[in-house]
């Protein structure tokens, strides 16, 4: 067994030193083992230091982003509070226009002012439960519609007034339906004259308030 | 001493495969290895000076994410504030104002008529104008409905029905759609 074993590397030996004995051969073994050597070398030194280097380097870059982008917001905010300070009655308009919960109170002495200051005369209003507004598309979800119905005794002079006074509430007020007419002519007189009539005017529409959270428990509320 | 020329080939025992390889160490590998350990040493200067910059970038997110903390609930009210200033806005700029409907229906209406119990209803985009009149007077209806007609810019498709009742009196519905009637807006409101 030993003797075989010797005799084969024997054999070994002298297939390489018959490689090597000759330049070509030389050259070509050198110049293998120098490519083995170099890829090696590259495979593991050079490429696992320079992805750790160039890994790091990536997560420095999106940390100089992400540090950017919260300087920027901080600003951001820096000039939102300067714009708030210098907006504050305006806010506090906004607040008051469109509150936080229901505000059928306003409404109604609202229409009542309304109706004395143009010689009307303010019969009763309802308002329905709140609920999602379908009057207007892509509404923020926050926002409750409150849909009421106001009846008032006018003369027909009083009848745009009237509309417009209460259209440009301050409070968000769409109205979607106005009628008016002297079937019934409050005043008794009876006398055709469209002009002249007394007219049951109807005003109907939806006003809205701001809700964070759920819609309230659904409470319907009439006036007379 | 005289100095003599040797012409002689210098005899050596022929080199080894060991030799050989020792000479390979000695020579391209030594240098291979050496410009790898430089290279590897830049980068691990790199890498410490990466280290050092991504440590102090630690340092300042956590101040910055300390401060949009403390920030977070005005962030949040301003939002809100954003969501309720548009929303306002959206809400006024998309209400129909029939003011200017109304004055004009109502400059179109006969101030000396037959026509009793007259009706305008306006709603969404359609109006309709009923009332009633003496058989006799039937052409009040037509002076009425042809006011409308050529005298208003926001009816259109209008549609005339009569209907005669028991007592001789002429029922009428007029029907129209709305056109051109504009939206409020925000900017027309005076402080």
């Amino acid at each position: 067994m030993d003797a075989t074993k010797t005799l084969k590397k024997q054999s070994l030996n002298q297939r390489i030193n018959a490689i090597l004995s000759t330049i070509q051969g030389k050259t070509y073994t050198m110049a293998i083992a120098t490519i083995v050597v170099i890829l090696l070398m590259i495979v593991l030194a050079i490429v696992p230091a320079y992805t750790s280097l160039t890994d790091q380097m990536a997560l420095n870059t999106l940390k100089e982003k992400y540090l950017v982008d919260m300087d920027t917001k901080q600003n951001i905010l820096n000039t939102l509070f300067e714009v708030r300070d210098s907006n504050q009655t305006s806010l506090t308009l906004l607040d008051t226009y469109l509150k936080d919960k229901i505000n059928n109170e306003y409404f109604v002495a609202s229409f009542y002012q309304v109706a004395e200051d143009l010689n009307c005369e303010f019969k009763g209003a309802s308002f329905s439960a709140p609920a999602v507004s379908k009057n207007i598309k892509n509404l923020n979800a926050n926002v409750i519609g409150i849909k009421f119905s106001a009846s008032f005794i006018c003369k027909i002079s009083g009848v745009k007034p009237l509309y417009a006074r209460i259209a440009n509430f301050p409070i968000l007020v769409y109205i979607d339906a106005i009628n008016y007419s002297n079937k019934k002519d409050a005043g008794g007189s009876g006398t055709n004259n469209f002009i002249n009539d007394n007219l049951a005017v109807s005003i109907s529409g939806e006003y809205f308030y701001w809700n964070a959270k759920t819609i309230q428990n659904a409470v319907e509320f009439n006036y007379e | 001493m005289k100095k003599g020329f040797n012409l002689l080939k210098a005899q050596a025992e022929p080199p080894s495969v060991w030799s050989k390889m020792y000479d390979w160490v000695l020579g391209s590998a030594r240098i291979i290895i050496i410009v790898v350990e430089i290279a590897v040493l830049v980068a691990f200067v790199f890498r410490i000076i990466v280290d050092l910059k991504s440590k102090e970038l630690n340092k300042n997110i956590e101040q910055a994410e300390s401060v949009l903390n403390v920030l977070h609930a005005s962030e949040l009210k301003f939002r809100e504030i954003q969501a309720k200033t548009s929303t306002y806005k959206m809400i006024w700029d998309n209400t129909p104002d029939y003011s200017l409907l109304i004055s004009n229906i109502n400059s179109l209406l006969p101030t000396n008529t037959s026509i009793k119990d007259l009706t305008i209803s306006i709603s969404g985009v359609d109006i309709i104008i009923s009332g009633t009149a003496s058989k006799e007077k039937e052409d009040d209806i037509k002076t009425l409905e042809n006011n409308l007609k050529s005298n208003s810019i926001y009816l259109t498709g209008s549609v005339l029905e009569k209907l005669q009742d028991t007592n001789s009196q002429l029922k009428f519905t007029f029907k129209a759609g709305l056109v051109n009637i504009p939206n409020k807006r925000l900017s027309d409101i005076k402080e």
